[in-house]
């Protein structure tokens, strides 16, 4: 029987309108991260309190991610940003052409940062290339210690992980020892950024997301110059 | 579930590569560990997305490939089913390596060469 070699990756196509997003993202200069995590880890919460924080200093953008409603829409446009919420019905994750229709109802010339929460899941959403520049994966300690362990694809594929909910640490028997000897294993590179952010404590966080827009495309240095040093002061306000 | 998009950019693709005059018997296709695929749940999505379709039928074959992984002690490389698998030398500071492979590798084809043949014989069946 005759063989045809091919070699191509499966997600050529994904790949393909990735690369557009990313081309579109960086003419605009637009530094855009891919926040990925399970279901009622404190992404939508985050998203908030990082809105609250930032939005009257930088434009923001979000495109949120979810199988059903606008929930989660109409909380991130309570705090002021520009949001398009796409439904999934039966997805599991967002890919590049949902994100690329999304992003034709955002004026990207208006943004700074462009945040895209995904569908919450730890898994599917790692292997689809959107476009962003950073994948940021967060856990809480609720979900429990062994989390990194059982999803060595989120801790191998992310630039930054976020452990959110660590007020609740000394309930939940979460050893910080267990989890962060398995991220230092699976990925020695990346750095994780514990947070509360029912107390606010989210300083880390706004400095990694600040220094990496600040790094990213050159158009957003002037717009954002002052940032820096101003984030860690901006009392936490909506 | 992300096997279902996965199977729907591999029927895209496999479309793509196959000549006319061709029938698709099989596809091989390899898999790292990183890619998070569960055999059965892909072998599920490749039968729904190819169901009804001139790709009915065809079989999908996956290469499964295991964990590469390198000590950060003794710099030895061996492959596994476990990340967290230590090393011989006794060390637990071991990193894997690579692993997010998702290829299409080949496509097992028969061609059909009959189909010029079969036309001329129906254009003769037809009544004078």
């Amino acid at each position: 029987m005759p063989e045809i070699r091919v070699v191509q990756n499966l997600l050529k196509h994904n790949d393909e309108i990735a690369a557009m997003n990313r081309q579109r993202l960086q003419d605009a200069g637009v530094f855009c991260i891919d926040l990925i995590g399970s279901p009622g880890c404190g992404k939508t919460s985050l998203l908030e309190a990082t809105l609250r924080r930032l939005n009257q200093r930088m434009n923001i953008g979000v495109i949120a991610g979810d199988l059903a409603t606008d929930r989660d829409a109409q909380r991130i446009q309570a705090c002021g940003a520009k949001v398009v919420q796409i439904n999934t019905g039966k997805g599991c994750h967002l890919d590049a052409n949902q994100v690329r229709h999304a992003m034709d109802e955002i004026d990207l010339n208006d943004l700074d940062l462009l945040i895209i929460e995904n569908v919450g899941n730890l898994i599917c959403p790692v292997g689809f290339d959107l476009g962003q520049d950073a994948k940021v994966g967060m856990f809480s300690v609720c979900e429990g210690d062994d989390k990194a362990a059982k999803h060595p694809h989120l801790v191998c594929a992310a630039d930054v992980l976020l452990l959110n909910k660590t007020d609740l640490m000394q309930h939940v028997r979460f050893h910080p020892v267990t989890f962060l000897e398995d991220v230092e294993s699976l990925n020695p590179d990346v750095s994780v950024i514990e947070l509360s952010v029912t107390e606010a404590k989210i300083e880390r966080w706004l400095e990694w997301l600040l220094s990496r827009v600040l790094t990213g495309p050159d158009s957003c240095v002037s717009q954002t110059s002052a940032l820096a040093s101003e984030a860690k002061v901006t009392p936490d306000t909506c | 579930m992300h096997e279902l998009s996965i199977a729907r950019s591999l029927l895209g693709l496999v479309k793509e590569n196959t000549p006319e005059n061709a029938r698709v018997r099989s596809v091989l296709v390899r898999v790292g560990p990183l890619q998070a695929i569960e055999p059965g749940a892909m072998q599920l999505a490749w039968q729904a997305v190819t169901d009804d379709s001139p790709l009915d039928g065809v079989q999908l074959s996956l290469t499964l490939v295991p964990w590469e992984l390198h000590c950060r002690e003794c710099d030895r490389r061996w492959t596994s089913e476990d990340w967290s698998d230590p090393c011989t030398c006794g060390s637990c500071r071991v990193d894997p390596i690579g692993g997010d492979e998702l290829t299409l590798l080949s496509l097992d084809i028969e061609e059909i060469h009959s189909a010029v043949v079969d036309e001329s014989q129906s254009v003769m069946r037809k009544p004078a």
